[in-house]
């Protein structure tokens, strides 16, 4: 099944700490503890929106690294 | 893909050849190299399968593969360090190297995390020294080989965009994990402290470090969504109240005293992936790896590179081994990749 990463929520959820995941990639754990502490330290709409689009890009621009399928099918489940 | 010690005479016909080169060794060597595709960084010890003493003129040279579509090398200042990630390519990989001890190396230690697109894009490398007897006769320095400057105070990079078919990724060893005792929190970032929370009392660091009598030798880990980052420690303080690291601290994270590594060998090799022999394009190791207590360590021999200052793997990384591969996609996946937009 097709899925829009532009507008799936989970990225937000995954700065906002609704969702926790331990990712397999490495640079993902990295980036997820800089956004959280981002987001936290200044919560905004705008913020969050930011954050949300710096993870959404790691994963895109991964996508042919077998953690980062790994990882959005963790996360995304039957929709990847 | 290569990664050898070699002589000067070697490293001069390489980069005649056209090479693309990043480099490790004394001053004396790197600054008589010729202009081309290379960037470097001073060190005066290196990571090999049996680290032995090399002669003052060897240089380590990391040979990048032949199918990199471009390379741009440029300094950073500490101005200007925080452009990194937005400068790197969109597929590629970007190798950094900073002189110790430099502004630069400051601004990027404790402001990384903050940087515009920070790790959405590969960046690796390695903080620069001098020999450990020559500290404050001589300066770390790194050089951009494209123009043949030197720098002690500017960090220099080489961006690379890769092929559509190859994608790089950065590794992180580290052998050392939490252990079981007191969680420690710092009131403010810094490469020093003079008071941590202990289990949330206010304490002087540098007494507690004494009156506990904590090995040094092993860092402080703190677990950044499952991440372990060391941060060690460089001196405590005989003249003043304080501790000095080799990264900073930073305050948001609670530390605890690496547990000791046990079985150092086999638990390192354990970590080096499958088939890394035929990707691996860079590693380095930390100086501090080499004094570990009581252990002599085994590289294997894939795993040679300048033994630095501090790791860069995103951000600023201490008494870790860092390498960087780059994995071949087969063309099903990156022609048809997935059903996802954007």
């Amino acid at each position: 099944m097709a899925t829009n990463l532009a507008t799936e929520p989970i990225w937000k959820d995954i700065v906002t700490g609704k969702v926790t995941v331990e990712f397999e990639f490495m640079a993902a754990r990295i980036l997820q503890a800089a956004v959280s502490r981002s987001f936290k330290q200044s919560p905004s709409e705008i913020r969050l929106e930011h954050c949300a689009q710096d993870l959404r890009e790691l994963f895109m621009q991964n996508m042919k690294l077998s953690a980062v399928k790994k990882d959005l099918t963790r996360i995304l489940g039957s929709k990847f | 893909m290569a990664s050898t010690l070699s002589s000067l005479d070697t490293v001069c016909h390489l980069i005649d050849q056209g090479e693309k080169l990043l480099l490790a060794g004394d001053e004396s060597s790197l600054s008589t190299l010729p202009a081309g595709d290379w960037i470097g960084g001073t060190t005066p010890y290196f990571m090999t399968a049996r680290n032995e003493q090399q002669p003052r003129e060897t240089i380590h040279v990391s040979t990048l593969p032949q199918f990199i579509e471009a390379i741009e090398i440029r300094f950073y200042d500490e101005t200007t360090i925080d452009s990194i990630y937005t400068d790197a390519p969109a597929n590629g990989v970007s190798f950094l190297i900073i002189p110790a001890t430099s502004p630069t190396h400051y601004a990027f230690a404790l402001n990384a995390p903050k940087f515009e697109n920070f790790a959405v894009r590969p960046l690796a490398g390695w903080i620069a020294g001098i020999a450990l007897e020559e500290t404050g006769l001589r300066h770390p320095m790194v050089y951009n080989g494209m123009t043949r400057e030197a720098s002690e105070r500017k960090a220099v990079v080489m961006h690379i965009t890769l092929p559509d078919h190859q994608v790089a990724d950065i590794g992180i060893i580290n052998m050392f994990c939490q252990g079981a005792g007191d969680v420690i929190v710092f009131p403010g970032d810094g490469f020093s402290a003079d008071f941590a929370y202990i289990n949330g009392e206010l304490r002087n660091f540098r007494d507690y470090i004494i009156e506990n009598d904590i090995d040094t030798r092993l860092p402080l880990v703190a677990d950044h969504y499952g991440v372990s980052i060391n941060t060690s420690m460089r001196e405590i303080g005989r003249q003043q109240d304080k501790v000095e690291f080799y990264a900073p601290v930073f305050s948001h994270l609670n530390y605890k005293h690496a547990r000791p590594v046990t079985n150092y060998n086999s638990k390192l090799k354990a970590q080096l992936p499958i088939g890394l022999k035929q990707q691996m394009v860079f590693a380095c190791s930390c100086i501090l790896n080499q004094r570990y207590p009581g252990q002599k360590i085994e590289l294997p021999p894939v795993m040679t590179g300048p033994v630095s200052y501090g790791e860069i793997a995103y951000l600023l990384l201490n008494q870790t081994m860092v390498y960087v591969r780059i994995i071949d996609v087969p063309r099903s996946v990156y022609e048809q990749p997935f059903h996802l937009t954007i």
